[in-house]
Formats: structure tokens, C-alpha cells, sequence
């Protein structure tokens, strides 16, 4: 499902050189729910993102579903984005300016004939429990709740993969239980993958696989 | 279009100021259009006759104090004879092609007119019936038609047939194009009548035949009317001045002819107490009359004021657009970790730019419309005003035709203003702008 070849990415600035990932060699399964673990700058985040086609490595080869990503047209990254990825991020992320069915309508505004997109957002927030919040505004929700949404607009396209970067680090010990519930269901309910970034070693224990990263480096 | 309106609800907010802001522009830019575009309209229009290879003559009498002065060349017979002399060799010089002797009767691009007022005999609309238009004299017999190069419109005698006529002997007319299609459209205006009131005639009215349509002449470039009519021009006395334009031959370089006519004209255009005074070309007379009139002056505060205001909209607008494309950086980003490409965003951001220029502009024309309304600029001309044919004195079409030069400079503005900001925020490192959330 992600394949991870020698993949290095180093930030260069006029004086300073960063190698935030080295040499990482990574492959997780469909239908595996891997943890990455590790200290602070340890470049987990950046994973996430060049698995997330967000950012590109510096070297080294990524495959995503069964395709080399390289040389991809920006317009073909974001097809690939919008129909293989979803993201939950720590803050949410959701659009202020749209209420709770429209931000979770987001993926679904960039793919043509994917039906009848309020009723697919609508069926979303059900599976996470938020039919009844359709038309709140980010503001009024609680972060669980916000949380919730953001996972809602992750699945709403029904991506294979799902990437959450510490989709529980905003949230109280109960909530957060209630989220990674949320996303054990859907791997074993729905065979997806997901990928996590956590601090969080109980909620780590819980998935998989863990892999732990030290200062760019892949060390368990 | 659902999807942009709602945005543009959804951050209402963060939108009105700019809403109103562009209200205000709309309506300034509809005041600063309204000076600009009736001025370049005018200044685009064909004058209607040839002036590029026209010159003007100027021969005047010695006054009777110069010590070259004859008084026995100074009766009215030796004056004729003088005149005549003069005006015939000016149309015999190799350069002339065509000359007319003006006298002292306005002629287009001078600083003097003439008007009176005409009305048609049995027009083919009652309600269009009276106008006043500059008019022109014409010298029988003297080539006047040819020298100005006005032409002959189909159904018409030719330009060299109309210059020979006497019209003045025969209560006999030319109009313009414009006149004939405004009175007898689609109808051949040979023959028909206008009648005027005389008052060198003494008499109350007088049914003057049109005798030839030529193609549209308007008398000034200060002014768009075309509404010029041509009259018989009578007798006049050589007097103290003698004004002869000419025509000169094609592929003869204007500053070249006048060069060589002056030195020409010193010493043979000296009959009886006339002597040669000037010559300049129609161009030059005509923009020392604009000139005059400070029109040339008035422009340029015109297209100044418009380039500063134009160029102040346009920063004003990209300014406005980089500061609401800058505050929706994490938006663009979860938009794009979400498949939107980068044409979406520019397109998602222009989109709502246009949209929000259209209702501003559509509110701002709407509230000056309601101020022009106020102030009774919609009421209908009166008949004497027929004088003026063109958009730019009917209401509603200048309205119309304004308007849409507005909406044009504003979303133009818009688009130019928001393109940048769009490409540049559609651009945004996604994995920056989240973290910046």
C-alpha cells in the first residue's frame, strides 16, 4: 500500500542544512494501522507529509498504491490525493467559514460525478456520530466534536489510506479515547489503512505496528 | 456559482468592507469614465473631410498708412480684379490641386460657427422634424467640395458636380448623411426640403431643396455633432483679408509645400494692395483653435486624472486581494491536502473576487442611477437638442454604454488585482500553511 525506498529529505537554507528523514526504509500493508513514534524534530511530521504527497523527498523513491509518485504532474498528485488520501491533523483544520456538512463536502468539491455529495457528507457524519451538528459552524463545536468532522471530511471520499498526524494531541484523555475508537473502527470495520503520528505511547500500543524515529532516522 | 456565493456568505465579515469599498469604486469609476469616455469618443470621430492635405491662405490689404500702399488700386472694382488675380494663381501652383476662396465665412476646425435652426419638410418620423446645425457656406462655382474632400453619398451628384452649383441663387441645400438618415431613412433625400427662416432675405421663411447628400462633416473636433449643412454662400466684396484653402497634390510632403509656397507667394501673390500673409496647414490652424479653446488642456487633466485614478484602483485592488488571499493561507492549504490543484484555488479565488465586483458594481450603478434619476437626467431632450445625434446625449444609452465601460475597467481591475495574489497563494506550501494554523 506505501512503500518507502532510501527515501532522505534534507532543508537546506543560505547557511544551514537540516536532514530531517535518512535513509528511510518503510513498507506498511493494506489494511495496517501503523504508529510513528518518536521525540520532537524527529522528522515524523515530514513523513506524514511526503506520504501525504504534501512534500516531496529530497531522494529516494515513494510508492502509493502500487504507483511511483516521482516526476507526478501537480495535478496528478492532487487526483491521488483526493482519491487515495485523507488527512486528520492535531488542530483540525477545519474551514472557518464553513459550517459542518460543507467542510466535510471538501474532498468531495474537487472529484467529478461523486454523486450526491451532501448525502455522502451526511452519511459521513453519521458514522461519526455528528448527523445532528450539519449545519454548526467550527466555532460552535467542541474539540472532540471538531475532531470528529475532520474525520468525517477524511473518509468522506472513501480513501484507502487515512493519515493522521496526533489526531488526539488537542484533545482531553476522553475524547481522545473516543477518537481512536473512532479510528480503530474504521480499520477493522473497513479494512483502511492508517498511518498515526503520536506521542501517545497507550494509543501507539493499541495499533499494529509501531515505528520509532530518532533525529531523521528510522530505529525500530 | 453556488459554491462562490456561498463562500463569499460564509465570510461576509471579512467581505463587506470590501463589498462597500467596491461600491464606492464603482461609482467613482462610473464619474471618472463619464469625463473620459464622451472625451475619446470625441476625439476618435472622423472629422468627415480630409484635412491632412488642406492648407490655408492668407492674403491681406496694406493699410492705407504702409509706404507701398497704392489708394488707386484700392477701389472695389481694382480690389475684384486684385482678388481674382490672386485666387487664380494660387490654383494655378503646380502643388494646388484644388482650391476655394472662403472669404470670411466660418469654415470647420475655426474658431467661428454658424447655426440656425431647420425644419424638415414631411419627415418620415413627425416627432424628429427640427435641429440646428452648424452651417457652412459654399462659394458657387469654386470647388469647394473637392477641396475639403468631402465626398458624394450614393444617389448624390458628385462632389465636383455640387461645387459647381449656385445653391445660394436657387434656395438650394446639401445635408449630411446623418441628416437625410434622420429625416428620410432609406429614402433618397435629393429633392426633398428643409425650410428655414431668412433674415437677410426678409423674409419669414424660406423652403431651401436639397440638392446633395454628402458623408457625415461634424464642425469642430471640440464637439461631436455631424449635423452640418451646407449653404449657397453668397456674394462677398474682396475685403481686407483674403482666406483661400487649398488642396494640395497627392505625395507632396506638407512642411515641403509650405516652405516652397511662401517663398512662392512673397513675391507673386503681391497684386494691388495685397500681399501674401500666411500660409499653414489646416492641422496646424485646427489645433491652435483646440488650443485656443484650452481643449487640448482639459484632456490632459482628463486622461491624467483617469491614469492616476486608474493605477490607484488597480494597486488598491491588488492590495485588497493580497491581504484576503494572505489571511485564507491555512484554508488554501487544507484545500489542497484535500485534492483542490492549484487552478482550482486561482479559479475558487478569482471567482469570488468577480462576483463580489459584479454585486458591488451592480449596488453602485444602481445608487447613481437613482442619484442621475434625482437630478432629472433621464428627461428626453427637447427638439432644438436634435442637434446632438450621438449616444453620449441619449440618457439611458449612455448609461448603458458608461456602465458597461465601468464594469469592464472594474473586473479588468479585479482580475488583474486578484491574479497575482491567486497564482501566489495557489502556490503556497501546503505543509507551511497548515503549520501555521
Amino acid at each position: 500500500m506505501i512503500t518507502l525506498t532510501d527515501v532522505n529529505k534534507i532543508y537546506r537554507t543560505k547557511t544551514i542544512e537540516t536532514q530531517a528523514l535518512e535513509n528511510v526504509n518503510l513498507h506498511i500493508g493494506e489494511g495496517e494501522f501503523v504508529s510513528i513514534m518518536g521525540p520532537s524534530g524527529c522528522g515524523k511530521s515530514t513523513l506524514l507529509n511526503i506520504i501525504g504527497l504534501l512534500d516531496t523527498p529530497t531522494s529516494g523513491k515513494v510508492e502509493l498504491v502500487g504507483k511511483d509518485v516521482a516526476g507526478l504532474s501537480d495535478k496528478a498528485l492532487a487526483a491521488l490525493r483526493n482519491q487515495t488520501l485523507g488527512f486528520v491533523f492535531q488542530s483540525f483544520h477545519l474551514i472557518s467559514s464553513l459550517n459542518v456538512i460543507d467542510n466535510v463536502m471538501v474532498p468531495l468539491m474537487y472529484r467529478s460525478g461523486a454523486g450526491d455529495k451532501r448525502a455522502l457528507a451526511r452519511e459521513a457524519l453519521e458514522k461519526v456520530g455528528l448527523s445532528h451538528r450539519l449545519h454548526h459552524m467550527p466555532a460552535q463545536l467542541s474539540g472532540g466534536q471538531a475532531q470528529r468532522v475532520a474525520i468525517a471530511r477524511a473518509i468522506v471520499g472513501d480513501p484507502k489510506i487515512i493519515l493522521a498526524d496526533e489526531p488526539c494531541g488537542n484533545l482531553d484523555s476522553r475524547m481522545g479515547a473516543e477518537i481512536m475508537e473512532l479510528l480503530h473502527g474504521l480499520n477493522r470495520d473497513e479494512k483502511r489503512t492508517i498511518v498515526m503520528v503520536t506521542h501517545n505511547e497507550e494509543q501507539a500500543a493499541a495499533t499494529d505496528r509501531i515505528v520509532h524515529f530518532f533525529d531523521g532516522r528510522q530505529v525500530k | 456559482m453556488k459554491n462562490i456565493l456561498k463562500n463569499l456568505w460564509n465570510r461576509r465579515r471579512a467581505n463587506a468592507w470590501l463589498f462597500v469599498e467596491l461600491i464606492i469604486v464603482s461609482i467613482l469609476t462610473w464619474i471618472m469614465a463619464d469625463q473620459l469616455v464622451p472625451s475619446l469618443y470625441d476625439t476618435s470621430l472622423p472629422n468627415g473631410y480630409d484635412h491632412d492635405r488642406m492648407a490655408i491662405i492668407s492674403v491681406a490689404s496694406l493699410p492705407d498708412n504702409a509706404p507701398q500702399y497704392d489708394a488707386t488700386m484700392d477701389s472695389a472694382a481694382m480690389r475684384e480684379e486684385a482678388a481674382a488675380g490672386i485666387h487664380a494663381k494660387i490654383r494655378a501652383y503646380e502643388a494646388v490641386e484644388h482650391a476655394t476662396e472662403m472669404g470670411e465665412y466660418p469654415f470647420p476646425g475655426g474658431e467661428s460657427n454658424s447655426s440656425k435652426t431647420y425644419v424638415a419638410e414631411n419627415p418620415a418620423d413627425d416627432s424628429v422634424y427640427m435641429f440646428s446645425p452648424n452651417y457652412m457656406f459654399v462659394p458657387a462655382d469654386d470647388d469647394f467640395f473637392l477641396t475639403y474632400g468631402i465626398e458624394a453619398e450614393p444617389g448624390s451628384p458628385s462632389a465636383a458636380e455640387l461645387s459647381k452649383r449656385n445653391m445660394l441663387a436657387n434656395n438650394e441645400l446639401v445635408i449630411t448623411r446623418l441628416v437625410a438618415e434622420t429625416f428620410w431613412p432609406g429614402q433618397n433625400a435629393v429633392g426633398k426640403h428643409l425650410i428655414t427662416s431668412d433674415s437677410w432675405s426678409g423674409t419669414d421663411t424660406v423652403t431651401m431643396t436639397v440638392v446633395g447628400v454628402v458623408n457625415d462633416v461634424r464642425w469642430t473636433n471640440m464637439h461631436r455633432a455631424y449635423t452640418v449643412v451646407f449653404n449657397g454662400g453668397g456674394y462677398q466684396p474682396a475685403g481686407d483679408m483674403l482666406t483661400v484653402m487649398v488642396r494640395i497634390r497627392p505625395g507632396i510632403d506638407m512642411d515641403d509645400f509650405l516652405a516652397g509656397f511662401r517663398d512662392w507667394a512673397k513675391s507673386n501673390l503681391r497684386l494691388g494692395n495685397y500681399y501674401f500673409k500666411s500660409a499653414m496647414s489646416y492641422n496646424e490652424m485646427m489645433d491652435d483653435t483646440l488650443r485656443s479653446y484650452n481643449v487640448y488642456t482639459e484632456r490632459r487633466q482628463v486622461y491624467l486624472f483617469s491614469t492616476f485614478f486608474l493605477l490607484s484602483l488597480l494597486l488598491g485592488t491588488i492590495g485588497c486581494f493580497w491581504l484576503q488571499s494572505r489571511k485564507r493561507v491555512a484554508e488554501i492549504g487544507i484545500r489542497r491536502s484535500f485534492g483542490a490543484r492549484r487552478g482550482d484555488i486561482v479559479g475558487m479565488i478569482l471567482g469570488e473576487a468577480v462576483t463580489l465586483a459584479t454585486l458591488a458594481f451592480l449596488t453602485g450603478i444602481a445608487i447613481y442611477l437613482q442619484f442621475a434619476l434625482k437630478l432629472g437626467l433621464n428627461e428626453g431632450l427637447r427638439a432644438e437638442d436634435l442637434d446632438d445625434w450621438s449616444w453620449i446625449s441619449n440618457f439611458w444609452q449612455h448609461f448603458a454604454i458608461i456602465s458597461l465601460i465601468v464594469y469592464a475597467i472594474i473586473i479588468l481591475c479585479v482580475v488583474v488585482g486578484t491574479l497575482i495574489p491567486a497564482v501566489n497563494a495557489s502556490r503556497v506550501n501546503v505543509t507551511d500553511a497548515l503549520r501555521d494554523e
